[in-house]
Formats: C-alpha cells, sequence, structure tokens
C-alpha cells in the first residue's frame, strides 16, 4: 500500500516561498506512488482565495495550481473551516471545493497520514 | 526504526539546522538508521562546501560528515539552481538530486521529521 | 501524534492553533524559540498550564539551557535530544512550522 503523505499548509502565499514549494513537492512525490493529502489550516487557506494575481510582483499565481493536482493523482483537500471563518472568508471563496474539517477533523486526517509535510 | 529528515532552512540564519543535525546525531546514537537527509529550499545551502565560518561551528561539515558515514544526504537541485548554487560548491559526500530522493526517503522511513521556520 | 512548536507564544499564534488540534493525550514539544512558551510567569503560562491539563508538554533542554530559562512552568517535563528522539520513536510528528 502506498505511503500516505499529509502536505500541512499554514502559511500565507507570496510572502515567503512555502506555498510555491509546498506545491511544488506535492508534484514533485506525486509522480512517485505516494498517496498524498493536503490540508489548509490558518493562513494556509488564504493559498486557495480566488482571484490572486501576482502579476505586478512578477510571480507566477498559486492558487489555480492546487485543482490541477489531481493530474498528479491528489484528489483530498482538506480545509479547516474555523480558519476559513476566522479570516472572513466562506467555501464560495476558494478556487476549489475542499473537504471542511473541523479541529478534530484536522487531527484526525493528520493521524491517517504519519507522514507530515508543513510548509 | 528508520527516520527520513526534511531540511527547509539554510545554514546560520536559522535553527532548523542545528535542531536537525544534534536530532540526527541522537537518533543515530539510539542505534536508529536515517533513511535520507533532504535539503531543500534555502536548507540547500547546508550543503555549500565552501562554508567557512571563523570561530564557529561549521554546518556543511557536520552534513559532509554525516554523509561521509553513508547517510544520503541529497540537496535538491532546482532549489540550487534557484540560488546560484552550482554542483562544484557541494561539500564533500553531499550530492543533488531531484523530489524522487525525498519521496524516496519518505517511502522508506517508519518516522519522518521536518525542521523548519 | 507529537505537535512541534518552534515559535514564541507572544510573537506568533503557532502554539494555540497547535493547541486547537492536538487531540487529549497528543505530546506537545516546544522546541527552538518555542521553548519561551514554558517560561514561568510569561504572559502564556495560562495557556501552558491548560495545556497540561490534556497533554504532556515537553521543553528542548539545550533550547531551554541556550536562552537561559532557569524558571519553567511546574509540570512541563525537560527532554534531551534522545528523549526527542524517543518521543519521535513512540509518536508519529507533526512538525507545526
Amino acid at each position: 500500500m502506498a505511503q500516505k503523505v499529509a502536505v500541512l499548509m499554514r502559511k500565507a502565499p507570496y510572502g515567503s516561498v512555502y506555498t510555491a514549494e509546498g506545491l511544488r513537492s506535492i508534484m514533485g512525490i506525486g509522480v512517485f506512488e505516494l498517496d498524498i493529502s493536503v490540508i489548509f489550516v490558518d493562513d494556509g487557506v488564504y493559498a486557495l482565495v480566488k482571484g490572486q494575481n501576482p502579476a505586478a510582483l512578477d510571480m507566477k499565481p498559486l492558487g489555480d495550481s492546487f485543482p490541477m493536482l489531481s493530474e498528479f493523482g491528489v484528489t483530498r483537500f482538506y480545509v479547516h473551516e474555523p480558519s476559513l471563518r476566522e479570516r472572513g472568508l466562506t467555501p464560495a471563496d476558494l478556487v476549489m471545493e475542499a473537504e471542511l474539517l473541523d479541529d478534530e477533523g484536522v487531527a484526525r486526517a493528520l493521524k491517517e497520514s504519519g507522514v507530515i509535510l508543513p510548509f | 526504526m528508520k527516520i527520513g529528515v526534511l531540511i527547509l532552512e539554510g545554514p546560520y540564519q536559522h535553527e532548523a539546522a542545528d535542531t536537525a543535525y544534534h536530532f540526527i546525531k541522537a537518533a543515530l546514537a539510539r542505534g536508529h538508521q536515517i533513511s535520507g537527509v533532504f535539503l531543500y529550499t534555502d536548507g540547500v545551502n547546508n550543503a555549500n562546501g565552501y562554508i567557512k565560518p571563523p570561530g564557529e561551528r561549521n554546518i556543511a561539515q557536520r552534513f559532509s560528515e554525516l554523509a561521509g558515514q553513508g547517510i544520503d544526504v541529497i540537496a535538491c537541485t532546482a532549489c540550487a539552481r534557484f540560488r546560484g548554487f552550482r554542483p562544484d560548491m557541494l561539500a564533500e559526500n553531499v550530492k543533488l538530486g531531484g523530489l524522487g530522493a525525498l519521496a524516496e526517503y519518505i517511502r522508506e522511513a517508519d518516522r519522518f521529521v521536518t525542521f523548519g521556520d | 501524534m507529537l505537535y512541534m512548536v518552534n515559535k514564541s507564544p507572544l510573537m506568533y499564534g503557532s502554539l494555540k492553533s497547535a493547541l486547537r488540534i492536538a487531540q487529549a493525550g497528543d505530546p506537545i514539544l516546544l522546541y527552538e524559540d518555542g521553548v519561551y512558551a514554558a517560561a514561568q510567569g510569561a504572559a502564556s503560562e495560562g495557556l501552558i498550564r491548560e495545556a497540561l491539563q490534556r497533554h504532556p508538554v515537553y521543553v528542548l533542554q539545550a533550547d531551554v539551557e541556550a536562552r537561559g530559562l532557569s524558571r519553567l512552568v511546574e509540570g512541563v517535563q525537560t527532554v534531551d535530544y534522545a528523549g526527542f528522539v524517543e518521543l519521535v520513536e513512540q509518536h508519529h510528528v507533526v512538525p507545526w512550522l
């Protein structure tokens, strides 16, 4: 059975490299028989917000890349609902549908994986 | 047990590479194997063989020594390119490699620990 | 799961956030700047006392000593790097970076 990996996204995009590298690492390791889920908690939920346009920063937009991860076999996306709410966001503000989890749900998703890659 | 390690920060700027090193040494002392150490993002700078800190701990040398003991220490090729880190700058025994190496360390490991900011 | 926190709780929300997710019984390891959370008399003391009701809380000795923290909140346990490894033997790891 493929090793389960949870990529835990807690940081906001653009201000630092972590969201971009988290994304790149998923694409990089996703082709090597790992069962990957992506969990967005705290400022990590900002990575999924619609309407990102870093053109003036001459950076690549990140949000729209997450739905495309299905091409790498990654289909389990979880969003910590309280983190979303605390930022004045709703699921309609996100670029993709993701399963909403409460605190315990996030703990369970992490526990199911064993290997956690934090970005 | 087999333990895999990922390092996301460079030397001196952050304690991550220090903590990772002391953790790895302690894990080896307790009889564990290290499935590999993957240096990612600024972490690749821990593999710079030109690091010569006057009168201070040499972080690159630490990882070079671990690699010399047969532990796989690999710095991300793409991250190295992003940072102008040339292959000839690598500390002895450390190699460049792709994310496939990280995937392998994860697959082989019973535990996986990431050190970063 | 071993939740690892490496930020000062007076500068960052990561300890609070980790404690919100961690389930009762999950050990918490404070290391690097995370050890400041265990300082007796700091504004974070209440948070740690609350955490101790639900979790074993550990601080990494080398980081405590480096920072000159002599008085730790009662109930917080000290581990050296070998103790850190022992925790990793017993639990999968969640680095709450």
